[in-house]
């Protein structure tokens, strides 16, 4: 059988559900940016859709990369992971560019491109994805020795953590540990390594927060923020008051108050609280299960990709699974109160364009592993072993 | 194809399956926090929400208006606007500037001074707006634009009435005269209401009403907005040409006490506070004590008469040019031989008044001056009277009751005198003077402080004063009899002493003569030029307002204007014509 071309070569059929999931939390996603970010965009550009067309067009986008991407040939992706990597890694240097780099509130996090500006670290967790991926698979028994498998790792991850917390930017760094560390565990490191990785990366990501004081009162200030509320705890304040003012069932749509200037960040990483003010603990509970169930769904599609013995496709949907499930937790936690207050965005929610569209990269690639293998009903299945006999 | 890594056989299944089995636990205890916050902690969330977002504001109570006797506005309150910016915002929106400054009808340099000159997040560019002004600032849609409303007091009148009226401070409460007064009356009570605003103060919604905004009570004065306008310029206009230092008048019904004009020059213009001289902003009619001089003589005269010390047709030889008591000389201006009561009045003799006060026992006198309402506040209602002083007549010397006879060793006000003559003019019935209009046809509650016979004497005795040859006759009104009485004193240096050369010039006064339906008494302190008497500087400014007072206030003349022609006016000298024509104090001039 010869294949049309690497591009639109996944003509499968697709997992529908997660398909349904994803749109729907890009179209809610753009609903709730709109109603948290009208009152600041109207009060800093005049225009209440300021942030919202942005989402809007970024939103487009991330489902026009979600489908390329899930018709694009798997093994594809495989090859690019390593010039993607390059990639990244040239972007991360680039943002410390004046002209190219663009700066935020003393951030180095974007790149300039004309119109729209890239946040590298976006697409670096892409790449890390494919990158470690393969590298587990290529790498396979050896991974169990440190000195034949397993150091390149350490000097990507030293790279990395260089030039993240150099920016700084200390939310993706743990992301970066958390994706290549689930990586490693699930392509089948040898237990002492993952006890022992799990020592020093706690250990290190410890000694990292309580070398700069601020960082250490933000992550005891989650605890009880009623202790400074004006202070270290403001921003969890604001947050558990729109949690608290949503109620069960809350206040409306469109009729939250807490993003009135209260909320910091109410559009980005903190729009689970004006979810929760403005549709309740109902909204949060739903928001939870569409997560749940498109985790499971990717969950599915790596474990259908294992059982043909594809490591690659396997290892990289679980490794979308940690991002995409691992920051809706992460994010919702931080909203909830319940981990330190650190920015993690929530995932095909919050305002950001390169968030949404290489997570959609991600997810596209996922849904293509699930065109490759596709879930067979039983009469399917049975069809299927009788053009084989036949 | 699927068996390209034939290294990595299988992938530890069980791994993969804690991993989706972690997210799913991190996923329901995300569903229990939420449940903690929202069901089981809300009441104290929204507790605490509750003092950051719940703002009460007061809704706008608009004060009441001050009205003259007519309902004619002497001071309003109008809601206004104020143009204030972001300037976060603002400074972006420097191409859309000279529309603004064209809205406002500012010059550019102005607006940007204003727009640069305000704090980081807030700065007026323009207040004291007409809403209809601030409606088409804010229909050109300027990104960091806003708009609040203001109260602003007007007074119509201006100068006129502004020392009687006082003015609001920036809060609308009344600090001084009528607004301070009647502060109570005239302020609303501010309603209140719940709403929600944004952190930046702005109101988001109503959530909640509370007591609607009560608006200020109206209040009618009994001044008359016409005749205040005439006494003021007259005042103004005597003040002026006789380069004297200040001046007041008073005009009184005699028979309710209402005053119908308080006026006090020099004054301030209460619309435009820029000018702000806190010197002018007394009300001199009230506030302002002098030692009144010969005005003081009729009280003299009724205090004899009451007691029976002297009867109405004794004389008095004053055919001297010192008449000595104790080490001091009681002088005349001009030495004139025995005088009746009627002339030791119409000459304004010193040595009469001086004779007939030492015949008085001056416990006598004292009580007379007291019930005519000198040394105590008149119960006007006015802040900053002052009551003036009549000391204890057990400490009199013999000098000092000679003195107290022409009106030195005495200290009183402006408004004192106007009601202690209306007390005269009303057939001897003291009325407290008001400054609340009082109903037509009411019969205002007075005390006889003398006999009726008493004050009908004096009453045509001081009409003899404005007639031919006597000191008040420029106060002399065509068609009208008027009774009244100069005053020229000396203006006491502080000291103990007085000053040689200043004087303090009084006209006191009510028309028509026999039937008295309004007093006025003028003081103009301290003039500097011309003929520096009462009966010059002060009796023309009674004329010019008692003649129009009299006929706003509707008081028919006593007699057609020849016959008065025919009486009066011919049988005055060339000297005194001139005089007459030159209306010293004359509003045209």
């Amino acid at each position: 059988m010869k294949r049309p071309s690497w591009w639109l070569a996944e003509d499968g059929p697709a997992d529908t559900v997660l398909w349904w999931i994803i749109l729907v939390l890009l179209g809610f996603g753009l609903v709730m940016v709109y109603s948290a970010s009208a009152p600041i965009a109207q009060h800093a550009t005049g225009n209440a859709f300021y942030f919202a067309q942005r989402q809007a067009l970024f939103g487009a986008l991330a489902a026009a990369v979600l489908y390329y991407a899930s018709r694009v040939d798997v093994d594809f992706w495989e090859r690019l992971s390593f010039p993607l990597m390059g990639l990244s890694l040239l972007f991360l240097l680039l943002v410390f560019f004046p002209f190219i780099g663009v700066s935020v509130n003393g951030s180095h996090r974007w790149i300039n491109f004309l119109v729209i500006r890239l946040q590298p670290s976006e697409l670096l967790k892409f790449a890390l994805l494919l990158f470690v991926s393969r590298y587990v698979v290529r790498k396979g028994e050896l991974l169990g020795k440190f000195k034949e498998g397993l150091w390149p790792i350490f000097v990507v991850l030293g790279i990395l953590g260089v030039l993240l917390l150099l920016q700084p930017d200390f939310g993706s760094y743990a992301m970066v540990v958390l994706l290549t560390g689930v990586l490693l565990f699930l392509g089948g490191l040898p237990m002492g390594y993952v006890l022992l990785a799990g020592a020093v990366s706690g250990t290190a990501l410890g000694a990292l927060a309580v070398s700069a004081p601020y960082r250490l009162a933000r992550i005891t200030a989650f605890q009880n923020p009623w202790a400074d509320p004006y202070g270290a705890g403001f921003q969890l304040v604001q947050s558990l008051i729109a949690f608290g003012r949503g109620g069960v069932f809350g206040v409306g749509l469109g009729d939250g108050v807490m993003k009135y200037f209260y909320l910091p960040e109410s559009y980005t990483d903190f729009i689970l609280a004006v979810i929760g003010e403005e549709l309740g603990m109902v909204g949060v509970w739903a928001l939870a299960l569409l997560y749940a169930v498109a985790s499971w769904r990717i969950y599915r599609i790596g474990r259908r990709a294992a059982a043909a013995g594809d490591a690659f496709s396997a290892l990289f949907c679980y490794g979308t699974l940690t991002w995409f499930g691992g920051e809706a937790v992460l994010s919702m936690g931080v909203n909830l109160g319940a981990l330190p207050t650190k920015g993690f965005a929530l995932p095909l929610i919050s305002y950001g364009g390169s968030s949404l569209v290489f997570l959609c990269a991600a997810l596209g690639v996922v849904l293509g592993v699930s065109r490759r293998y596709p879930a067979l009903s039983a009469r399917a299945v049975a069809g299927k072993a009788e053009v084989e006999h036949g | 194809m699927p068996d390209r890594h034939p290294a990595m056989a299988v992938l530890p299944a069980w791994r993969a399956a804690v991993m989706m089995g972690l997210v799913g636990v991190g996923l329901v205890a995300i569903m229990v926090q939420a449940w903690r916050l929202q069901v089981e902690n809300a009441g104290f969330l929204r507790e605490q929400g509750a003092q950051r977002y719940l703002r009460h504001l007061p809704l706008p109570a608009m004060r009441g208006a001050v009205l003259d006797r007519n309902g004619v506005p002497l001071a309003i309150s109008v809601p206004v606007k104020a143009v204030w910016v972001d300037p976060q915002l603002f400074n972006h929106q420097v191409t859309r500037w000279p529309q603004l400054a064209q809205a406002l009808e500012l010059p550019l340099p102005t607006l940007e001074r204003r727009a640069r000159g305000g704090g980081a997040e807030f700065a007026f560019i323009a207040r004291q707006l007409p809403p209809e002004r601030a409606a088409a600032v804010m229909g050109l849609h300027i990104p960091g634009v806003y708009t609040l409303t203001e109260s602003r007091r007007y007074y119509p009148l201006g100068a006129v009435a502004a020392p009687l009226l006082g003015f609001t401070n920036v809060d609308g409460r009344g600090i001084e005269g009528v607004e301070l007064a009647y502060n109570q009356w005239l302020r609303g009570t501010p309603g209140k209401e719940t709403g929600l605003q944004d952190n930046r103060g702005q109101a988001l919604s109503v959530v909640q009403m509370g007591p609607p905004a009560e608006q200020g009570r109206p209040l009618l004065l009994s001044i008359d907005r016409n005749i205040q306008y005439f006494a003021y310029t007259a005042l103004a206009a005597a003040v002026q040409q006789f380069k004297a230092q200040s001046g007041s008048a008073v005009v009184m019904n005699v028979h309710t006490g209402e005053v119908l004009a308080l006026v006090s020059y020099p004054s301030f213009n209460p619309n435009n506070r820029q000018d702000y001289e806190p010197g002018l902003y007394g009300n001199r009619a009230v506030a302002d004590t002098y030692e009144p001089g010969s005005v003081m003589k009729p009280f003299t005269i009724a205090a004899a008469l009451d007691d029976g010390s002297i009867d109405p047709n004794s004389t008095f030889d004053v055919n001297t040019n010192c008449f000595r008591v104790a080490n001091y000389c009681i002088q005349d201006d001009v030495r004139h031989g025995v005088l009746n009561l009627a002339q030791v009045l119409k000459y304004s003799s010193n040595i009469g008044a001086a004779q007939i006060s030492l015949r008085t026992p001056p416990a006598d006198l004292y009580h007379m001056l007291r019930t005519v309402g000198f040394g105590q506040v008149s119960g006007a209602g006015l802040p900053g009277e002052a009551p003036g002083t009549v000391p204890a007549w057990q400490g009199w010397s013999i000098a000092r009751r000679a003195a107290m006879a022409y009106g030195y060793g005495i200290s009183v006000t402006p408004l004192q005198l106007a009601a202690a003559y209306g007390a005269i003019a009303n057939d001897g019935v003291y009325v407290q003077p008001s400054l609340q209009r009082v109903n037509d046809g009411t019969q205002v509650q007075g005390s006889r402080v003398m006999p009726v016979q008493v004050a009908r004497d004096l009453q045509g005795w001081l009409a003899g004063v404005i007639s031919r040859g006597g000191t008040g006759f420029l106060a002399a009104i065509p068609g009208y009899t008027v009774a009244g009485k100069t005053g020229t004193s000396s203006m006491a240096d502080g000291k103990g002493g007085f000053y040689k050369n200043r004087v303090n010039t009084t006209f006191v006064g009510f028309a028509p003569a026999d039937h008295p339906q309004l007093v006025m008494a003028v003081v103009v302190r301290d003039p500097t030029q011309g003929w520096r008497f009462g009966g010059v500087v002060a009796a023309p400014v009674f004329r010019v307002t008692m003649s129009a007072a009299l006929r706003l206030m509707n008081v028919a003349p006593d007699m057609p204007a020849a016959q008065w022609n025919a009486q009066m006016a011919k049988r005055m000298t060339t000297a005194q014509e001139r005089l007459w024509a030159e209306g010293a104090g004359d509003a045209a001039q």
